[in-house]
């Protein structure tokens, strides 16, 4: 994510320097006798929770989002040998825009050691789908009606013009194998004090949606290919509207798929990004693995 | 062209080749890994002929296929993204979606240092060189596409593309260097292990997209063409970048 706020980078900082203090105190391995407890959070940073600005976009946009609403579950806590520490079976539904972090599980007596294979899925709404925060109710039916697992509302702003969108994706992706961001240690899992309290959080980035590249690390914000896809020009930005935009149409150094197969439209595309929110401990990420 | 039996001797061909390729392997300390060489050759799908039809409904028949290819370079990262359903016949591997400048490479494994123009509908598999390199999984690959030698371009097919009355003689031409990183490969080299790697590529995936009525031309020789800049030619490119028309196996 660019162009963070010093609060917000200060947040992010600061979970991963606690962390590292309490680690210190217990194994440094994946072995350890004790046991402690370990809160799993989402957060959705001031991207999702305020707004993109402009200074973020390449070409001037910004970005407010109404809704934000994702479906976290089957939460996994294990090790590298397949020992399992915890897990969390069952979804729930989070609107990312109201304030956060947001507590999705406390797992307590769990075992006081490193657990290097974190991992939780993004997966369609079902019946048995709870809130997960303070989700409006027919928010909530919204998501198990559809079976979606993702869904966005907002609006995107140049200037004096504006257009909506509504996006509901119904794809499952396990992101698993999570490891801070190199410039936090890079360590990879979480590891739970002897005695204490572990915090880890699943950060989800509300501005990978406008990236211009599915791979290059140059990937850029952009809004322009997407806003003008209004083709009948009723202000709602529709995926169908997106999936009429062959990614041919566009300049040949935009939207580069990386290689990506079946990437072939705009609708495409934000599909694949939408499965890249995810991510661990602020800047930390996991492998994003396609299940459908 | 003969089609499935045209496939089928192929892959006789490709079996009686690699088995009389000796693997060489030394220890390489405690680490596990060992030394290893191993040939690798390229081809087309099993199942690819010569005529086909796109996205947008153009019945293509190819007269020429040809590509660049080499170096590549194998490493134990996971693959930068999902598995091809092109692939699904294969060993199942690991789907993942990458994340913008996230990819790992992992450890280098093996290299192919060789470049060679490789011709997709040479009914005999192309050798491309030796691989050198240490035993393990290799699970994603660098592949480069770059005119060498005499060859002025990376990419090279011609053919004739047939929809309702329309017929258009095309050639597509790239002259650039391409990379393509982050291949899904999920091979196990094995000590001992008897055969070689095939890499496939699928010249189907690189007009997937390609409208051909409004190519460029006609050229001197006739052919309509991927003018550069216009929407054809960026759908055409970006088919060469696409990671489904590329995959390996073990033969």
């Amino acid at each position: 994510m660019k162009g963070k706020s010093f609060s917000k980078m200060t947040w992010v900082a600061g979970v991963p320097a606690l962390l590292m203090i309490f680690s210190a105190c217990g194994d440094s391995g994946t072995g350890g006798t004790g046991s402690g407890e370990l809160q799993v959070t989402t957060w959705g940073e001031d991207y999702i929770e305020n707004n993109i600005p402009a200074s973020a976009f390449e070409d001037g946009y910004s970005v407010k989002y109404a809704k934000f609403m994702i479906v976290l579950g089957n939460i996994k806590i294990a090790d590298h040998s397949g020992d399992v520490g915890a897990t969390m079976s069952g979804q729930k539904v989070f609107d990312m825009t109201l304030k956060g972090p947001h507590q999705v599980q406390d797992f307590k007596n769990i075992g006081a050691k490193r657990w290097d294979r974190v991992s939780i899925e993004v997966k369609p709404a079902g019946a048995d789908t709870q809130a997960g925060n303070d989700i409006d109710a027919k928010d909530l039916a919204l998501m198990k009606d559809n079976g979606y697992s993702f869904y966005v509302q907002g609006e995107m702003t140049k200037g004096q013009s504006s257009k909506t969108f509504s996006w509901g994706f119904s794809l499952s992706t396990e992101y698993k194998e999570c490891q801070r961001a190199p410039e936090d240690g890079g360590e990879v899992g979480v590891s739970v004090p002897d005695g204490g309290t572990a915090v880890l959080q699943f950060t989800i980035h509300g501005d990978h949606l406008f990236y211009d590249d599915l791979a290059s690390p140059d990937a850029v914000l952009r809004g322009d290919a997407i806003f003008s896809s209004d083709k009948d020009q009723d202000g709602k930005i529709t995926m169908d509207e997106l999936d009429s935009v062959d990614l041919s149409s566009l300049p040949e150094n935009e939207y580069g798929t990386g290689g990506a197969p079946d990437v072939y439209t705009l609708a495409d595309f934000v599909k694949a990004l939408s499965r890249t929110v995810v991510h661990f401990q602020g800047e930390g990420h996991c492998h994003s693995h396609v299940e459908d | 062209m003969p089609g499935a039996n045209r496939y089928r001797s192929h892959n006789l061909v490709l079996l009686s080749f690699f088995s009389l390729t000796c693997l060489f392997q030394t220890s390489c300390g405690d680490t596990g890994e060992q030394r290893t060489s191993f040939k690798m050759a390229v081809s087309a799908p099993d199942d690819m002929g010569t005529d086909f039809e796109n996205d947008l409904g153009w019945k293509v028949v190819l007269d020429s296929a040809s590509v660049v290819i080499g170096p590549i370079y194998f490493f134990s990262g996971e693959p930068l993204f999902s598995m091809s359903r092109l692939l699904d016949w294969l060993d199942p591997i690991p789907t993942a979606f990458a994340h913008p400048g996230h990819y790992v490479a992992g450890e280098a494994l093996g290299q192919v240092l060789d470049q060679a123009r490789i011709d997709l509908l040479s009914e005999m598999p192309q050798v491309l060189g030796t691989a050198t390199g240490v035993t393990g999984l290799y699970n994603s690959a660098r592949v480069y596409l770059k005119p060498a030698g005499d060859d002025t371009y990376s990419v090279l097919v011609t053919g004739t593309a047939t929809k309702d009355q329309d017929h258009v003689s095309f050639k597509g031409e790239l002259d650039v260097e391409i990379k393509l990183e982050g291949l899904p490969c999920g091979i196990h080299v094995e000590p001992g292990k008897a055969g070689g790697m095939v890499m496939f590529v699928d010249p189907r995936i690189w007009l997937k997209r390609v409208d051909f009525s409004t190519l460029a031309g006609p050229d001197q020789d006739g052919y309509m063409f991927f003018e550069k800049g216009t929407s054809n030619h960026s759908a055409f490119s970006r088919g060469v970048d696409n990671a489904g028309a590329f995959s390996f196996s073990w033969k």
